[in-house]
């Protein structure tokens, strides 16, 4: 079968071969509700490599966004370790080398946009004169420019998403975690927003996980994509994308996209 | 010009509605022959308050000063102690139990024990308004301090943000518009405070001129004088509604958003 050829090639708990930037071994999580314990996430073996964009897809409760809480050290893992560099989550967050980029953005509604993205900027002390200069070339970077003294309800989905990103790279993390961002916009704006999610990626050179539940999004936005299995939540494949950089919209009806999706779907649905 | 007529387009039912009720009030009581001692007339009201004003002054500001001493010192209590109870969850484990039993004592009973430790006077007043203020203060603050959507705590948290840093920056500013709810609801509540110290043992106040009154049965200045006591309330109000509107319009314009039907 097509599917087995696939898990195969890619075992998911095979040594990583070269540098790796965030490593998931054998992890377990177990939360404890009153109707008993639920197993998201069964022991996940994962690595992923510095400045790899990487999808996490699967059905919806399959503990995606636990491994974001996991990296992000918001969750302890009940089995198993996850390390950032080879070193501890705390000593990655000491060393603020993590940013959250969220659904639906969760900006302060009290702060302009400016003073949204200095938000991480003052948590870390960031000296004043130097705070301007990295939020003005963020804010350019994202295509915020000219919008800095907005509040976000006077913003549009897309931008608000847009500032969300720009908060998560005001600090210049290495790791960027993203919860399904664009999950909440419509189609046309999702699909201009991964446009320039690739851009702003391809000049910021980030770790990237991108929890996502759209086959398309993985597809298109993806080096690896890593498909996960119905509650309790366990890597089923982990596939490579075969699609040249940069991407284009227009490569979505490639033989290679399609072929990819698929796949995807494939492993989906035998979830 | 338009907006004023609209504005009093808006107003003026209730207006009307008042303006009726003290018309009916005058017209019965002037039918009827009700004695004055008994129910006196809107007119009769008006015409003890002008022969009385220039004596009303100094009751009006001892009453008035001695709710808003209690208001202040009872808000800040209440927003350092909600402060405190976000600091530690044993603290609130601890305080949280008693804040409702607190809640739970009639406070006005007590009021002659206060007069007791602080004697009739200033700082009868102020405690006892401050302590009835002081509830509706801390609720209010815990409430607006917890309603933060949780990822923004997760966000401070990978940043490594101190707990004072995700206090100044997300959780007390998400707490302003609760703060004025509970100002809000703390100022009438500060000036039954203040009265109520008054009608223990007092040389001053509007709650010392209902005594005397009643004590002559000088029932219109009784009315007199709790209708002074509305107005010193209402005009509290209209001054912490004119704070809030002054502070929250700019950056807590997403609130207006949420709550009326977009044009």
């Amino acid at each position: 079968m097509l599917t087995d050829k696939i898990v195969a090639l890619h075992p998911a708990d095979a040594p990583a071969d070269g540098p790796v930037a965030i490593q998931f071994q054998a992890v377990d999580q177990v939360f404890a509700s009153r109707r008993g314990r639920v197993v998201a996430l069964e022991k996940i073996t994962l690595s992923v490599r510095p400045q790899e964009f990487l999808c996490v897809i699967g059905p919806s409760g399959c503990g995606k966004s636990t491994i974001l809480g996991l990296t992000a050290g918001l969750l302890k893992p009940s089995g198993g370790t996850v390390t950032v560099d080879g070193g501890s989550i705390e000593e990655a967050r000491a060393a603020r080398r993590i940013g959250l980029v969220f659904q639906d953005a969760v900006l302060l509604p009290w702060r302009t946009v400016c003073e949204n993205v200095a938000l991480p900027l003052e948590v870390l002390q960031v000296p004043r004169p130097e705070r301007a200069v990295k939020i003005a070339a963020v804010l350019e970077l994202v295509g915020l420019a000219g919008f800095e003294n907005r509040f976000p309800h006077e913003l549009s989905g897309g931008m608000r998403q847009r500032l969300g990103i720009a908060r998560a790279l005001s600090f210049d993390p290495q790791i960027l975690l993203m919860d399904e961002p664009f999950g909440a916009l419509d189609a046309i704006t999702r699909d201009k927003m991964s446009t320039e999610l690739l851009r702003i990626w391809e000049r910021r050179q980030k770790t990237v996980i991108f929890v996502t539940h759209s086959i398309g999004e993985a597809a298109f936005l993806s080096d690896r994509v890593v498909v996960m299995t119905e509650r309790p939540g366990r890597v089923r494949a982990v596939i490579e994308n075969p699609l040249p950089r940069p991407r284009t919209l227009a490569m979505r009806d490639a033989a290679d996209f399609l072929a990819l999706s698929r796949r995807l779907r494939e492993m989906l649905e035998g979830a | 010009m338009n907006s004023l007529i609209d504005a009093l387009r808006r107003h003026s039912p209730p207006i009307l509605a008042v303006l009726g009720f003290i018309a009916a009030w005058q017209v019965v009581v002037t039918l009827l022959d009700v004695p004055t001692w008994l129910l006196p007339s809107p007119v009769t009201i008006w015409r003890t308050f002008l022969k009385n004003a220039h004596m009303l002054g100094r009751h009006v500001l001892a009453t008035g000063s001695g709710a808003v001493g209690g208001l202040v010192i009872g808000a800040l209590a209440g927003i350092a102690l909600a402060i405190v109870m976000a600091r530690s969850r044993l603290l609130e484990r601890i305080l949280m139990p008693l804040l409702v039993i607190d809640q739970s004592i009639p406070k006005m009973a007590l009021a002659p024990i206060f007069v007791i430790w602080f004697g009739a006077g200033m700082m009868s007043r102020i405690f006892i308004a401050m302590i009835i203020s002081f509830f509706p203060m801390i609720v209010n603050t815990v409430r607006g301090m917890r309603s933060i959507d949780p990822r923004l705590a997760d966000l401070m948290e990978t940043l490594s943000a101190g707990h004072w840093s995700t206090m100044t920056k997300v959780r007390l500013p998400n707490a302003v518009p609760y703060i004025f709810s509970g100002l809000k609801v703390a100022v009438p509540l500060a000036i039954i405070g203040a009265v109520v110290a008054e009608f223990m043992q007092a040389d001053s106040g509007l709650g010392y001129v209902v005594l005397i009154a009643v004590g002559n049965i000088d029932t219109p200045l009784v009315f007199v004088a709790v209708l002074l006591m509305a107005a010193l309330s209402l005009a509290l109000f209209g001054l912490v509604s004119m704070a809030e509107a002054l502070i929250l319009r700019r950056r807590f314009a997403y609130l207006a958003l949420a709550d009326e039907p977009r044009a």
